[in-house]
């Protein structure tokens, strides 16, 4: 019965309340959800598309498309001093809206592409970075207008799946590349790798209320942890370490709170800080993930993108969960947004 | 309506007969333009009146244009158009020929239909896609909408950029795409699939833009890859190695789109087949010079022609985003056999090496013969796409599903290499143990004649005017190839499971031998040293008389010199002269000589009438 709940939740909840009522929504006191989402089962570029871009999530649980069908939306930014102001990580470079997303521009040119992950400095006014298939782009002027800045990473070792600004120091910024972790500490001028050598990594996470721990998924090399600010990372349980870990989260509420998914791992749950590990998620409909987040408005809840079977919420820290839609999708990000 | 058909293929039969309109290299350059405006006319013709005028429910955006272009609209272009734009879809494949559309309605459509379709420029958002064709059509398109609707505000487009900076982009990124083929080399080079989604964009330009240098630009382009395509095609089918072919194609060169149906529009050497991307060129106004007809027709004289191209931008797991490739094909009157050094210089669909032989009429052959190794891997796929490496295998089988399977056709491999001199070729493969699809597979086609296998060792066969002999260098098996377009067709598929492996093919024309015995035992007789361990290892001498030496790993040898790759040209060969870097391409036939020069965009024809250069071309 799972199995079919999904199907019917992604066909019934999708674009039911208008755009500029999502948009309305951005002045709510709760934080936001968003997904970046393709419709991908059967796809191929050039064929038919049935839906991609972004998504809203409405307080009554119903999803709202933003903005352009783009098939690639990877990820999603905001200024947490604007939070109307948003960019999106997407195929056609890095796209930025300041109406909550009524109107949108792509806001690099054709050198920015295959745009991976998009971090806003919030300590540093007006920098953006964005980490892409061809290296690292930043801006200094809020998007309008963007330089390459990969100094420090060497040539052919520089595709950037993940990028995370240090949400407590002024352009202080971690990328996670095919070639290791990387640390700028001036505003993406100059970069140091700080670790994982010859490993390629998929995605940082900063905890909110400890911000000297950050998480780290990896390819087929599981999971990593730092509690010095991204300065030292050790690994994590050694039974994942030949797994591809595409997701990572902590608790915005619970430092101690973490969770991980990716490839047959279903949802590996820590609640001591990352010392120790379990497996969940076996009620899912698959053991494959894409993205995983904790949600800002709810302690402790987890959700879980899976691989085209949809997206799930757990109270229970993955015991048992329930399908929020999006079934038959590829979900490339769930992100909140915090009011102001 | 019958009438016009009618005319339509009574014209296709006048001028479109391959096998009847051989190439006239004593044609007159008023008579090839005459030629081909009446090719290019009955194509036109033919999608204007394909569909019935009370038909509207069939018909896409290319039978709008021809219909447009001949303003013989009617009712059925308001009513088609209107139904098509309901659902825009297709991404950059949608935009080029709504561009089509868009400047060949000169006052059909009604203003409501207009209005709609400039609103589309807004309300759809194309993907802009991950690989060169998709970018050429994307900006091309987006250029020539930009220019069209000029000095509207970014909240009209769904760029959310101005009329201006849309162009501005497109032009930037279109005069950097034509500055790197120029100089190191097309990256999606020599595609039979997707030459015609360059030729598009390039006709479009050349039409439409307002811009005179972007005007003479595409005409330059045009007249560049067409030339880089006929050096390289014999009687209209691409010979040799490719970037992109289809599984479909690769055995049946003449149901490549971008190949055949090209070469039947401006050279006339091949069956008719209407495409798209043809029309785009037959009503953007385009005449190939005459030197591009002689160069694609005149196969009197055996050739070597080299051509270093580029891979696709590498992303990961590459010290270079792109490395070189270099390209070695010869072209004579009874064959084509070409190749590159090997390697993953593709994603999915490269064909490293082939034989293509001529036959008398190619519409149902399967006239080719070539080898590789079946690999696939998601370090292939995460080197050119920027997908999880966990998943793309998954997503790319979606489309080329062919791509994970151990009986495939297309696909380079880290674990070839090859080596050729003229109408001779070694390919060497280097398995590591543990490696998916641990085999070679090299297609034998059913229209071989004369298949045996020799005791010596050799395997012996004639395709068309072809004499050809394979030497595998470890055991194998035959398999059944089955034959994706008739399930009546078989062909044979050689199968050798063994990690260190290869194949030394000889071709020969078969005038040159009294009879097939007498080729077999002229091979026999050459001096052939093979071993597998440690790594492949060939030694061999040809039937013109080289030494070739390859052993897997090393630069190979002619004649005991290591082959020159660092001094490999751009374009070197009797018809087409380029050196790396230059920006400049000189087309040569005989006395005839057409420089493109991309740093002054100026194009230089002149002649020179020295007795050498007549004789050099055959021309008299």
């Amino acid at each position: 019965m799972m199995r079919a709940l999904p199907v019917i939740f992604g066909l019934v909840f999708f674009f039911a309340v208008s755009p500029e009522r999502a948009a309305a929504q951005s002045t709510a006191a709760d934080p936001v959800l968003y997904a970046g989402y393709i419709l991908s089962k059967g796809y191929v570029v050039g064929g038919a598309l049935a839906g991609s871009g972004l998504l809203r999530r409405m307080p009554d649980g119903q999803w709202v498309h933003l903005g352009p069908d783009n098939p690639r939306v990877n990820a999603l930014s905001y200024d947490p001093a604007r939070p109307e102001t948003l960019f999106v990580a997407a195929g056609n470079g890095v796209l930025r809206s300041f109406d909550g997303g009524r109107n949108w521009r792509i806001a690099t040119d054709w050198r920015v592409t295959e745009v991976q992950d998009v971090s806003v400095d919030a300590q540093a006014d007006g920098f953006v970075y964005a980490g892409t298939a061809y290296g690292i782009w930043r801006s200094e002027d809020a998007g309008a207008s963007w330089h390459e800045a990969g100094n420090g990473i060497p040539e052919g070792k520089t595709y950037t799946e993940t990028i995370e600004a240090d949400r407590t120091t002024a352009y202080r910024v971690l990328a996670g590349t095919e070639d290791g972790i990387y640390v700028s500490t001036d505003g993406a001028h100059l970069w140091l790798r700080v670790g994982l050598p010859g490993i390629e990594v998929l995605d940082l996470q900063q905890s909110r209320s400890k911000p000297e721990v950050w998480l780290a998924g990896t390819y087929r090399h599981g999971l990593y942890r730092s509690t010095d600010g991204g300065r030292t990372w050790q690994p994590g349980p050694a039974e994942w370490a030949g797994h591809s870990i595409h997701g990572v989260a902590i608790d915005p509420h619970d430092g101690r709170r973490m969770a991980a998914v990716g490839w047959d791992t279903g949802v590996l749950v820590s609640t001591d800080g990352g010392h120790t590990w379990s497996r969940r998620g076996r009620t899912l409909p698959t053991d494959d993930f894409y993205e995983v987040a904790f949600d800002a408005a709810t302690p402790g809840r987890i959700l879980a993108a899976t691989l085209e079977e949809g997206l799930f919420a757990s109270d229970d820290l993955g015991r048992s969960w329930t399908p929020l839609g999006l079934a038959g999708s590829l979900i490339f990000d769930i992100a909140f947004v915090y009011p102001r | 309506m019958m009438a016009r058909l009618l005319l339509s293929v009574l014209l296709l039969l006048v001028f479109g007969a391959g096998s009847a309109v051989q190439a006239r290299q004593s044609a007159t350059p008023g008579d090839l333009a005459r030629a081909y405006e009446a090719r290019r006319d009955s194509l036109i013709e033919y999608f204007a009146t394909r569909i019935p005028d009370d038909d509207p429910s069939r018909g896409g955006y290319f039978d709008l244009a021809a219909r447009l272009y001949r303003g013989a609209c009617g009712t059925w272009c308001t009513r088609r158009m209107d139904s098509l734009m309901a659902h825009p879809r297709g991404d950059m494949f949608w935009m080029y020929p709504f561009v089509t559309v868009m400047y060949n309605d000169r006052g059909t459509f009604p203003e409501s239909t207009r209005r709609k379709m400039r609103e589309l420029w807004r309300s759809y958002t194309p993907y802009r896609g991950d690989t060169e064709n998709h970018w050429a059509l994307y900006y091309t398109s987006l250029y020539l909408a930009a220019q069209r609707y000029p000095g509207e505000p970014d909240t009209t487009w769904f760029t959310g950029k101005s009329s201006q900076e849309n162009m501005e982009e497109a032009r930037s990124y279109l005069i950097s795409w034509m500055d790197l083929t120029t100089s190191i080399g097309q990256g999606e080079y020599d595609s039979p699939h997707y030459l015609r989604v360059y030729l598009a964009p390039m006709a479009l330009l050349y039409a439409y833009a307002q811009d005179p240098a972007m005007r003479r630009r595409a005409r330059m382009m045009l007249d560049y890859l067409l030339a880089d395509f006929a050096a390289e095609s014999l009687e209209g089918l691409p010979g040799g190695a490719h970037s992109r072919i289809y599984e479909r194609e690769v055995i049946r060169p003449f149901k490549a789109p971008g190949g055949a149906p090209t070469s039947w529009l401006l050279f006339g050497n091949v069956p008719f087949q209407p495409t798209g991307e043809t029309l785009i060129l037959a009503l953007s106004g385009y005449v190939p010079p005459a030197i591009l007809h002689f160069i694609a027709t005149d196969r009197r004289k055996p050739y070597v022609h080299r051509e270093r191209k580029r891979t696709r931008h590498r992303i990961r797991y590459s010290r270079v985003r792109n490395a070189p490739v270099y390209k070695y094909t010869y072209v004579r009157p009874e064959y084509v056999l070409g190749s590159t050094q090997g390697g993953l210089l593709q994603p999915i669909q490269q064909q490293t090496w082939s034989l293509v032989w001529r036959v008398d009429d190619p519409r149902e052959a399967r006239n080719t013969l070539f080898s590789l190794h079946p690999y696939s891997s998601p370090v292939e796929l995460g080197m050119y796409f920027a997908e999880l490496q966990e998943f793309i295998t998954e997503i790319v089988v979606r489309s080329k599903k062919a791509y994970d399977s151990p009986d495939k056709l297309t696909g380079g491999s880290p674990y070839e290499q090859v080596f050729q001199h003229e109408d001779a070729l070694i390919a060497l493969y280097d398995i590591p143990p543990g490696t998916r699809f641990p085999h070679v597979n090299a297609f034998f086609s059913g229209d071989l004649r004369d298949l045996k296998e020799d005791r010596s060792g050799w395997i012996f066969a004639r395709g068309g005017d072809a004499l050809i002999a394979v030497y595998p260098l470890a055991p194998f098996r035959w398999e059944e190839q089955a034959d994706v377009w008739d399930a009546h067709r078989k062909h044979r598929r050689l199968v050798s499971p063994h990690l260190k492996n290869g194949l030394v093919v000889q071709v020969a024309p078969a005038w040159a031998y009294a009879s097939m015995d007498a080729f077999r035992e002229a091979v026999r007789a050459l001096p052939l040293t093979v071993r597998t361990e440690p790594r492949p290892s060939v030694r061999f001498t040809t039937l013109r008389g080289a030494t070739m030496t390859l052993t897997y790993g090393q630069t190979p040898r002619l004649d005991g010199e290591p082959v020159d790759y660092d001094g490999w040209p751009l374009f070197d060969g009797p018809f087409l002269r380029a050196e790396q870097g230059s920006r400049r391409l000189e087309l040569r036939y005989g006395p005839m000589h057409r420089l493109l020069d991309f740093n002054t965009l100026t194009i230089r024809e002149w002649v020179d009438d020295s007795t050498e250069n007549r004789q050099a071309s055959g021309m008299q």
